[in-house]
């Protein structure tokens, strides 16, 4: 047997082909994880979901038990518009895990000039923002339209029919039209938001300030104007509105939603615009 | 074949980095210099594939770099100059994520992760969340992270910077080990032409965006013929008195000894010269050129930018 | 009479030793300040530039104990190793902003800050923004703020940071020149290469105390328990070994791969040197090339610092 010393070796093995963009991904969500915000967060979302099976349960009693009566409550069931409620009253839990899990991200790579490191490597920069987004478009889904989905296939086994789906064959359009629409429009603006700066603390100080001051400006300025056409400022009445418009229900404000879904789509091409211009690759070798 | 640019020009918006370079890296180690705004991060750029050249043809590894550059990274291995890592992850995570992403699978990286971690000398300290981390430690960690796909090209920016005098030399040791005894194709670039000298079997001195001198280490430094670079205990004054009878010429060098200057036979001499002055001789070899001064009459002499 | 006087000083962080004992004099000249990282270079030279109050001993610069006297800071300048500059002003508005701080006023603050900038080889009337400037020319401005007020001492920490080959060139003729005019320079440095070209003179300093003080050639001379190794090129290697044995005065002898070189290991460097000098007088050997292997600075260092 030859001797062998401690001096580099070289590596005898095939290169994998996974994307880049999985792999960076996977390490950023195991880094999510492991925060302490995100999983009292995740676990907050887990109690909603908890409540909302508490509501099949009664749903699916049967009219003559003892609690039957609680059937009669128009809220005991999981219906178009249980399911909207259910997605639109976790929108401050859906922002919070955007603080949690998105705001520091791209800001920390730049304190610490990480993206040097990263796009030294066979990795361009879509696949870097594509492999920042990861945890958050994993951890929006998991707190909107896989929970949703989720209770109306059980729904669907607990009694064993698809009822709900001939009354309200939109339902699952719905579902995942508007959580599509959020987790998308989210992540582009917490991500390009944290390119902004340097700070970690910052880049959460102003994805506070993007999200709650064009809702106050816009509340303020419909108030003294009364002309809803405001709302169009603001992501949150934006979303309300589409989603309100989505599960057909009565929309919250006097807008016309297709002109809510533009505007939608242009926050999120501007912050995806925004990205590209902010990190860029030519930056990799220092010339200072 | 490391890499082979040639009339290669980079511009960005208006300013010219580069100007119809042509250059070729077989194997071995080779130095790049330069002052600073030579053009050094241009070139850099445009062999990792970051910058498209406005002429000219670059081709590393035997491949040409074009709209595919970032696979053609999976070959390189790259230092940066600038402080940098990977947030929120320890030493070993960080360095097994370069190495999946260049392509190692989950396991082989987080072993090659160890075995590399241990080869730079952090192996004791290799759990620890790398902010943590000192200037030098980062330094080593960079090297790293630059190693573990086990590159074929590796470039080097300043990868001794912040380090202490130790810290340097073991750098410097296992740079020298990659490229003389590992066969990796290495590019150092450097303002500390000392580590240059140590390192490099080759150089290339870049000014103002073009080629002012390029070659092998030992035919660009030749030796000044009959001169001697010399140090003496004893009376240096008499020393230089008894070289001066015998028609020998010295000079002071940086270094705090004598460059002399002798007609023919100068080793006798200069025993001679020591004898009579009752000096011992304590150095003596054949005065060669440094690198920092090669650097600096090239820079002198060399052209200047175009206006 | 010393300019700059430290006698025992020591400097605690709450439990964090940052100096221990540290006792030392210096003279006009340059002396090089060397130490592994963490060793107390920084921690000294914010003792001797009052921004921290040491724990025990006692300062002198030029006579005077720099804490509670800014006025001493006209005659000593410090270039800091960090970054300490505005980045929005041009050079000749910052070293202007810095000796006006300093008492000086109007015209002459400009004027004094123009000829620093001059001898640092910077331009004097470049107006743009320090931003802009490469780290080297960050380095020079930085050195220009210490040298404006020609002070007596100079504190350096490492100056030739960052710039480019001809930056430290020209910075360490500098310094060289500075010493010889009389000034007091204590210069940091990690290139031990280059601190041999601007001064035989070393303070090394490791654990927080002084390790050495003086010329890097005495110290060596003072490390006994190292044998020197010589590299002898000669005509006839085994000749000239068999001759060394004879007259003592070597502990060791080696053959490498080169067929015409010898490494003789000595302790006693005096009485090898002499003789190996009357050897190569007398010819009959053909000595060509003596070669230390360990008695620079680097050398010295490694074997000091443990």
């Amino acid at each position: 047997m030859p001797i062998h010393d401690v001096s580099y070796r070289h590596w005898q093995g095939t290169r994998s082909n996974r994307p880049p963009s999985f792999v960076l991904g996977a390490a950023q969500l195991r880094v999510a994880l492991r925060r302490r915000g995100v999983r009292v967060l995740l676990l907050v979302s887990g109690l909603f979901v908890i409540a909302y099976l508490g509501i099949l349960y009664l749903e699916t009693m049967p009219r003559e038990g003892a609690l039957g009566f609680l059937r009669d409550i128009p809220f005991v069931s999981l219906d178009g518009r249980t399911m909207k409620f259910f997605l639109m009253r976790q929108r401050l839990l859906q922002y919070m895990l955007c603080l949690a899990a998105g705001a520091e991200v791209i800001a920390l790579d730049r304190r610490y000039r990480a993206l040097q490191i990263y796009l030294a490597r066979p990795l361009r920069v879509p696949d870097y923002l594509a492999g920042k987004a990861v945890p958050m478009l994993l951890l929006l889904s998991l707190v909107t339209w896989v929970p949703a989905i989720l209770l109306l296939v059980l729904k669907s086994v607990a009694t064993a029919s698809l009822e709900w789906l001939r009354d309200e064959p939109h339902l699952p359009f719905a579902i995942m039209g508007y959580s599509t629409l959020l987790v998308a429009s989210l992540t582009s603006l917490t991500l390009a938001v944290s390119s902004m700066t340097s700070s970690p603390r910052l880049a959460s100080g102003q994805l506070v300030a993007v999200l709650l001051l064009p809702m106050a400006a816009a509340d303020i300025l419909t108030g003294l104007t009364h002309n809803d056409n405001w709302r169009l400022l603001s992501l949150d009445s934006l979303l309300d509105q589409v989603c309100s418009w989505m599960f057909r229900a009565e929309p919250p404000y006097e807008l016309s939603p297709w002109a809510a879904l533009v505007m939608l789509f242009l926050m999120i091409a501007g912050a995806i615009a925004l990205l590209l211009r902010r990190v860029r690759a030519v930056d990799v070798v220092g010339g200072s | 074949m490391g890499f082979e640019v040639e009339h290669l020009s980079v511009r960005y918006g208006r300013q010219q980095a580069l100007q119809d370079v042509s250059l070729r890296f077989e194997s071995g180690a080779l130095g790049l210099l330069g002052p600073n705004g030579a053009g050094k991060s241009s070139l850099l750029r445009t062999l990792l594939g970051f910058v498209a050249p406005s002429a000219g043809s670059v081709r590393v590894l035997g491949e040409p770099v074009g709209r595919d550059a970032h696979e053609l990274r999976r070959r390189i291995g790259y230092h940066p100059e600038d402080d940098v890592l990977i947030p929120a992850m320890n030493a070993v995570g960080s360095v097994a994520l370069c190495g999946q992403l260049a392509g190692l699978d989950h396991t082989d990286a987080l072993q090659r992760a160890h075995e590399i971690l241990y080869f730079v000398g952090l192996g004791e300290v290799r759990y620890r969340i790398a902010t943590t981390y000192s200037q030098g430690m980062r330094q080593r960690l960079k090297l790293a992270q630059a190693l573990v796909h086990d590159p074929e090209l590796l470039i080097l920016d300043e990868p001794t910077n912040g380090l202490d005098p130790n810290g340097r030399q073991e750098m410097l040791k296992l740079i020298r080990d990659l490229a003389t005894a590992k066969g990796i194709h290495l590019v150092l670039s450097s303002h500390l032409l000392p580590d240059v000298e140590a390192v490099c079997d080759q150089v290339v001195l870049l000014h103002n965006g073009r080629v002012l001198t390029a070659g092998r280490m030992e035919d660009l430094l030749k030796s000044a013929q009959e001169t001697y670079e010399v140090r003496v205990k004893g009376a240096p004054e008499a020393f230089a008195a008894a070289l001066l009878a015998r028609g020998a010429r010295t000079t002071s060098s940086p270094r705090g000894s004598l460059l002399v200057q002798t007609p023919a036979h100068g080793v006798r001499l200069l025993f001679d010269a020591a004898h009579t002055s009752g000096c011992q001789i304590r150095h003596l070899v054949p005065a060669r050129e440094s690198l920092v001064e090669m650097f600096a009459q090239a820079v002198d002499r060399g052209p200047h930018a175009d206006p | 009479m010393p300019t700059l006087e430290v006698q025992d000083v020591s400097l605690w962080y709450g439990e964090v030793i940052g100096l221990s004992g540290a006792s030392f004099t210096l003279e006009p000249g340059v002396t090089g300040l060397l130490g592994p990282n963490g060793a107390g270079k920084s921690t000294l030279l914010k003792i001797l530039t009052a921004q921290i109050r040491p724990s025990r001993g006692a300062v002198r610069i030029l006579g005077t104990d720099p804490w509670g006297n800014p006025d001493l800071f006209r005659r000593v300048g410090y270039c800091p190793e960090t970054d300490s500059i505005y980045p929005e002003l041009s050079a000749p508005e910052f070293i202007a902003s810095m000796l006006r701080l300093s008492g000086l006023v109007g015209v002459d603050a400009s004027r004094k800050a123009e000829e620093a900038l001059e001898r640092v080889g910077l331009e004097p009337k470049l107006r743009k923004p320090m931003a802009a400037f490469s780290k080297g020319m960050r380095q020079r401005a930085k050195l220009a703020q210490a040298l404006a007020l020609a002070p007596e001492v100079l504190l350096l920490d490492e100056p030739l940071n960052g710039m480019d080959p001809i930056g430290r060139r020209e910075t360490m003729d500098l310094v060289v020149e500075l010493g010889r005019e009389g000034h007091t320079v204590l210069v940091s440095s990690h290139i031990l290469h280059e601190v041999e070209q601007m001064t035989p003179h070393i303070l090394l300093l490791h654990q927080g105390r002084v390790l050495a003080h003086g010329e890097v050639h005495e110290i060596r001379d003072l490390i006994e328990d190292r044998a020197r190794r010589v590299r002898l090129r000669c005509r006839e290697p085994h000749r000239l070994a068999a001759r060394l044995m004879e007259l003592g005065a070597v502990s060791g002898m080696r053959f490498t791969d080169e067929p015409d070189v010898l490494v003789v290991e000595t302790a006693h460097a005096d009485v090898f040197f002499a003789k190996m000098t009357q050897l190569g007088y007398e010819g009959s050997l053909g000595i060509e090339e003596v070669q230390p292997l360990d008695d620079d600075l680097q050398s010295v260092f490694e074997y000091l610092v443990r």
